[in-house]
This record gives structure tokens, C-alpha cells and sequence, in this order.
């Protein structure tokens, strides 16, 4: 009997609620937690109002606007990658003149810079600063550089300081001496070399001035140097 | 009027989600102004709305610690009470979205077909289930805390104290 009371009651409920109730129906409703329950659930719906919201925002009309943005992400995302691309670049030129400094410490690992300046290379990281003996150290390129490290441990010689001040003279750009190689190779059939050339021949040293002067003393280098310099 | 109604709506179905609600109906009201010209059943505006704005909620997240206080005092708002918010949410985004239509909104049958886009028997069938799960999730709440004095239940008391009148003998004050 309660039961289908209860029954009665849950199929009123979900029948909308139409209409009162019937009268045994609206006795138990007030007396059974369940069905009671089960109408302030439904009683809750009707407290909403949805009109008590606000307004929507105001939606804005152009979708360019989202274009524009997506466009405007995809910029900063290639300015990020070329940012990323050029700061790896630069990093790594940052890290190349590294091993053009350490040299003097390990003769025999060239940073390739300095392979890249052939014989020159060889010259310049010697002579502490490099540069103009790059045109009559051309010419001993082969040779010089074997030899030239062993000369920088024996330094001490005093010729080292006559050149430096000759070359410190002409150093205007370091990056000369790479420009200059190509212009030693050319050199030996212009003028000057022709006067080079043969003391090159007799003496290997003569030319390349610190370097070459440690290997073998005879020192006739100041004569040469100026001329060529 | 309408638009706040409508966002109402939308605050329902995305369980007090203010800024997918706000979208959502602002780009119902905004494709409707669109369509105007277009438009063939005016009393099917509302639904049509309401429709639009189903379309443009998308999935919605449950109610989570991190922004559940602030849905539900979205939701309290509108005067949803949190064992309402906790029925609702027991529902899927469609059986929701029909149930408020029809339960909350008084929305026929047939505007809530269009409002779910769902056959006639595919509706009703959500309808009820809507209701079921609802009731199952919401009434643990109620019965736990004081039930509210609605319009429903006043109705009840009323059928109830006019029989206990009738059986006293009391009732009207006719009985004399």
C-alpha cells in the first residue's frame, strides 16, 4: 500500500507535477522523506531564474581579429626561431676565437681558424701578434709551420721584440693577414719577391722572422723583415 | 532580456563556466542577429537560440577544486543552490542543456528537439534519463540539508492540510 502510494507519488513527480495531487497521494508526499526529498529537489529547478545572468559579453564582429593574431603568433614564433638560429650562429663564432687564443699553450691542436690561414696560421699565432708577416711567411707556409711551434717555447731570443713593433705598425685589421695570403700567393710574381725569394731559399729562416731566427741563429733578420714589411 | 536569459541558459549547461557561458551566448545572439532575415518560425526563435548555443559549448569541465567555489557562486547567482549545481552536474552536456530547457525554462517538447537536435522518442528518452539521474544526484543533498519550501512542495502541503481539514471536519469552515 505504501508502496504503490510511493510509486504513485514518483510518477506524479515525473510526470511534471501537472495538476494537484491526489489527496492519499499528497498525505504520504508530506510524511515520506524520500518523496519529500525528491520534491525539494525538483522544487530547486524552479527557484532559478536564468534571467538573473547578466548579459554576454558584447562579441566582438570581425574574425580578422583572430587572424590578426594568429598571424601575429606566427611572427613571433619565426622571429623566435631566427633569434635562436643567429644566437647560435654568433655563439658560435663567439666560441672559435677561443681556440685562437690558446694556441700558445697547445702547439699542436690548431683551432681550424687557423688551419684556415694555411701557413700563415702557423706564423701568426707564433709571432704573438700575427698579421703582415703573412706575406714572406707565405712562401715558407709548408715549412713554417712545424717549426714555428717548437720557436715559440724558445722565445726568448731577443729579435721577438723588432718585429713586433714592425708588425704592431701594420696591424690596422686583424683580418688582413686572412685577405693577405692570397695576395702572397700572387706576390711572388710581382715585384718584391723577386728580393725575398732568394734569401727564403738560402737561409729558411730569414723570412719568418721570430720563428725562423730561434731555428737557426744565424740572424739575419732585420735586413729581411724591413724590406718585406 | 532575452540575451541575459539566454546566457542564463548557457551558465546552466557549462556549470557555471562564466566565460565558455558568455561565448557561447554572445555568439548565439550574434549568429541570430546574423540570420534575422532568415528566420521562419519566430516562436521557434528562443529554442533556435538556444540550439546555437549547445553548438558552441563544447566539452565541459567537471566541477574541480581549483574553480569549484567560483562556478558555484556563479551558479548561486541565478539562484541555483548547490544541491541543484550537484544534480546538474551529474548529467551529460546534452541531457543537461535538455533538462534545463524543459525543467527549467518550460520549453516544449518539440523545442527541446531542436535544442538537443534529437528525434522526438531520442528526446524524451534523455528527458528521463535526465530526470532520473538528476533526482538520484540531487536528492542526496536535499536530503541531507533542509529541503527548500518551493512552489512544488507548498502545493503538496496544501493538498495534504486540506485533506487532514476535510477529515477535522475543518475544511473551507463550511463544515458548520
Amino acid at each position: 500500500m505504501n508502496d504503490d502510494l510511493h510509486d504513485r507519488c514518483a510518477a506524479w513527480l515525473l510526470d511534471g507535477a501537472r495538476g494537484g495531487p491526489a489527496r492519499d497521494v499528497a498525505l504520504h508526499a508530506t510524511l515520506c522523506p524520500s518523496c519529500t526529498a525528491c520534491i525539494a529537489a525538483l522544487d530547486l529547478l524552479a527557484e532559478i531564474d536564468v534571467g538573473a545572468a547578466g548579459l554576454p559579453a558584447p562579441r566582438p564582429v570581425g574574425r580578422p581579429l583572430r587572424a590578426l593574431s594568429g598571424a601575429r603568433v606566427a611572427g613571433g614564433a619565426v622571429a623566435v626561431v631566427l633569434l635562436a638560429a643567429t644566437g647560435g650562429v654568433s655563439l658560435a663564432q663567439v666560441l672559435a676565437p677561443r681556440p685562437l687564443g690558446a694556441p700558445p699553450a697547445s702547439p699542436g691542436s690548431r683551432p681550424p681558424a687557423q688551419e684556415v690561414l694555411g701557413g700563415v696560421g702557423g706564423e701568426a699565432g707564433a709571432s704573438t701578434t700575427p698579421g703582415n708577416a703573412t706575406p714572406t711567411a707565405s712562401p715558407t707556409a709548408t715549412a713554417a709551420p712545424s717549426a714555428a711551434v717548437p720557436d715559440r717555447s724558445a722565445l726568448p731570443p731577443t729579435p721577438v721584440p723588432p718585429p713586433r713593433t714592425t708588425q704592431t705598425t701594420s696591424p690596422p685589421p686583424a683580418a688582413t693577414p686572412v685577405t693577405t695570403p692570397p695576395p702572397a700567393a700572387s706576390v711572388p710574381p710581382s715585384p718584391t719577391p723577386s728580393a725575398t725569394l732568394p734569401p727564403s731559399a738560402e737561409p729558411t729562416a730569414t723570412p719568418t722572422s721570430s720563428s725562423e731566427q730561434s731555428v737557426e741563429p744565424t740572424p739575419e733578420p732585420t735586413p729581411e723583415p724591413t724590406p718585406s714589411s | 532580456m532575452h540575451g541575459a536569459r539566454l546566457n542564463g541558459f548557457a551558465l546552466l549547461v557549462t556549470l557555471g563556466d562564466r566565460a565558455q557561458a558568455s561565448r557561447a551566448a554572445g555568439g548565439a545572439l550574434a549568429s541570430g542577429a546574423q540570420q534575422a532575415g532568415a528566420l521562419r518560425h519566430p516562436e521557434r526563435a528562443a529554442a533556435w537560440l538556444r540550439r546555437e548555443v549547445m553548438r558552441r559549448i563544447g566539452p565541459v569541465r567537471p566541477l574541480a577544486a581549483s574553480d569549484e567555489v567560483e562556478r558555484r557562486a556563479a551558479l548561486g547567482l541565478i539562484g541555483c543552490r548547490d544541491a541543484a549545481v550537484d544534480g546538474l552536474a551529474a548529467l551529460s552536456r546534452v541531457e543537461r542543456g535538455a533538462y534545463v530547457a524543459h525543467a527549467v525554462e518550460g520549453f516544449s517538447g518539440i523545442d527541446v528537439e531542436m535544442i538537443c537536435q534529437r528525434s522526438a522518442a531520442a528526446t524524451r528518452h534523455t528527458l528521463a534519463r535526465a530526470r532520473d539521474r538528476y533526482l538520484a544526484a540531487s536528492m542526496r543533498e536535499t536530503a541531507a540539508s533542509d529541503p527548500a519550501d518551493g512552489p512544488l512542495r507548498r502545493r503538496v502541503r496544501d493538498a495534504a492540510s486540506h485533506v487532514m481539514a476535510v477529515a477535522d471536519g475543518t475544511a473551507g469552515g463550511t463544515g458548520a
